[in-house]
């Protein structure tokens, strides 16, 4: 099971993975082929009910391809109702050079940092600190229970396509800028935090039209070009395979392979596991050194009893009353035997994996932590 | 051709639909635009929106929607028709010319 991130939330190295998997595709000359199959589908993916459903197939397809160079690469979405700052405020996470590169020069728009700086992509100068918006209205069409009042978040998206401008901003040859696939995974995600946010209403349909629409966009059309046929756009060339994709197939995210971070468990188990870690990375000093010091303030016979339940807990036990007791249960966080000031806020550190994601970040920060509890030592000198 | 004049969001709004062509004017910023047939849906569109609809109204409200950003310092609008590509900067340009789009697939 793939997990699409928030970009915000991308380690150093899935950036790196990101955007080489996406230079080897171009290299392979593979890359140019989905920009044509764009340009093949502007009344077939646009404009109409199939907006959704098409270019949810279409990314995949990408994404796969993107997987057959490098099996850990997931698309990012781009949240662009937000600014995507670093939490100082003082950098883009989208716009910077490890990534999507950064805007187009005033004079002529051309972009010339990052990975794709030789593309030859134009972009506008816009402010890297500032974002499209657009959040009010995609905040409205979301609450609609009825796809046909869900999909005119088609006008947002096209917003986010006009404000990064230049090659994405022109429709028939949009995804010659890789934000393209960011653009869309983010579009991919809100269809399908619509449908989990709807799904248990009466009546709900997560497509529609059923029948009667134009060809392509009712539930149970094949789509172009996967199905292979000339009519109405002609087929591509390298269409060699034709296949029956349909909206009705494409409804549930998970049965294609991949999950989104907002809304899915699937997303979330590597930031467990590194809170896990860090736990066991407590300075072995700090855990000899404080059950004395605690010691002291508990009951000598009761330390080793405290967390029986209640009803199995020995008459003494609560004949010395729940107050001492209640003192230990109700730590809020970390471990009860280590006195609040010298515990390791985890908590924080929780906050930075959500934020940064970058685990050598995390370990850095910790051995600081450590280093300030332990009076200045560095805790690897023992 | 036909005229259509309303006022949206406090702009007046003037719609001359002459199809395949047309234009949308709102408060005084001409878009071109142009109907498309592809698949049994004819939609209207503009190569600055970036969006498409069989209703040229929408399209029409679209604009007024992100005006903001059709003019916005630094935009940099890239043609394309038929594979070619060119390039226009639209910097400090309130009223565009703009080229129409014409037709890549079907009628």
């Amino acid at each position: 099971m793939g997990c699409r991130k928030n970009l915000t939330r991308l380690t150093m190295a899935e950036r790196q993975a990101f955007t080489n998997a996406v230079n080897q595709l171009r290299a392979d000359g593979e890359y140019n082929k989905f920009v044509e199959q764009h340009q093949g589908a502007m009344g077939h993916g646009h404009g109409g009910p199939a907006f959704f459903p098409w270019h949810r197939e279409y990314i995949l397809r990408f994404e796969r391809a993107l997987q057959a160079i490098d099996s850990s690469v997931n698309l990012p979405y781009w949240d662009w109702t937000v600014e995507n700052l670093n939490s100082a405020g003082t950098e883009s996470l989208i716009w910077r050079n490890d990534f999507m590169g950064g805007p187009g020069a005033m004079s002529n728009g051309s972009m010339t940092t990052g990975p794709f700086s030789d593309w030859g992509l134009r972009r506008n100068a816009f402010n890297i600190f500032a974002s499209p918006g657009t959040g009010g209205t995609i905040a409205t069409r979301m609450a609609s229970s009825n796809y046909t009042t869900f999909r005119q978040i088609e006008g947002p998206h096209g917003a986010a396509h006009v404000w990064v401008g230049g090659d994405v901003g022109n429709p028939t040859i949009a995804p010659r800028d890789p934000v393209f696939w960011l653009i869309h995974a983010n579009v991919d995600r809100l269809w399908s935090e619509w449908i989990r946010q709807h799904q248990g209403e009466a009546g709900f349909e997560p497509f529609l039209p059923l029948s009667g629409g134009p060809t392509g966009h009712n539930l149970n059309d094949t789509m172009w070009p996967w199905n292979g046929t000339t009519n109405p756009f002609g087929m591509l060339p390298w269409t060699v395979s034709p296949e029956n994709v349909h909206p009705a197939d494409l409804l549930d995210h998970l049965a294609l392979g991949y999950a989104y971070d907002t809304i899915d468990r699937e997303c979330r188990p590597i930031m467990k596991a590194r809170l896990k870690d860090l736990k066991d990375r407590q300075p072995k000093e700090l855990k000899e050194r404080l059950p004395k010091e605690t010691k002291d303030r508990l009951p000598k016979e009761l330390a080793a009893k405290e967390r029986l339940p209640k009803e199995l807990a020995p008459k003494e036990v609560k004949e010395r009353g729940p107050k001492e007791l209640k003192e230990i249960r109700e730590v809020p966080l970390g471990d009860p035997f280590v006195r609040a000031e010298l515990r390791p806020d985890l908590s924080e550190a929780a906050f930075d994996i959500n934020q940064a994601g970058d685990i050598t970040d995390l370990q850095d920060e910790m051995q600081t932590r450590q280093a300030n509890l332990l009076g200045g030592r560095n805790p690897t000198d023992g | 051709m036909k005229e259509t004049r309303f006022m949206y969001k406090g702009a007046e709004v003037v719609v001359q639909d002459n199809q395949p062509e047309g234009t949308v004017t709102v408060d005084k910023r001409k878009f071109k635009v142009s109907l498309h047939h592809e698949g049994g849906l004819a939609m209207w569109m503009c190569d600055e929106a970036y969006f498409a609809s069989p209703d040229l109204m929408e399209l029409a409200r679209h604009f007024v929607d992100y005006g903001y950003m059709f003019d916005a310092p630094g935009r940099h609008v890239v043609r394309n028709e038929h594979g070619t590509s060119g390039h226009e900067n639209t910097t400090n340009a309130p009223a565009q010319k703009s080229k129409a789009h014409k037709p890549t697939h079907g009628g």
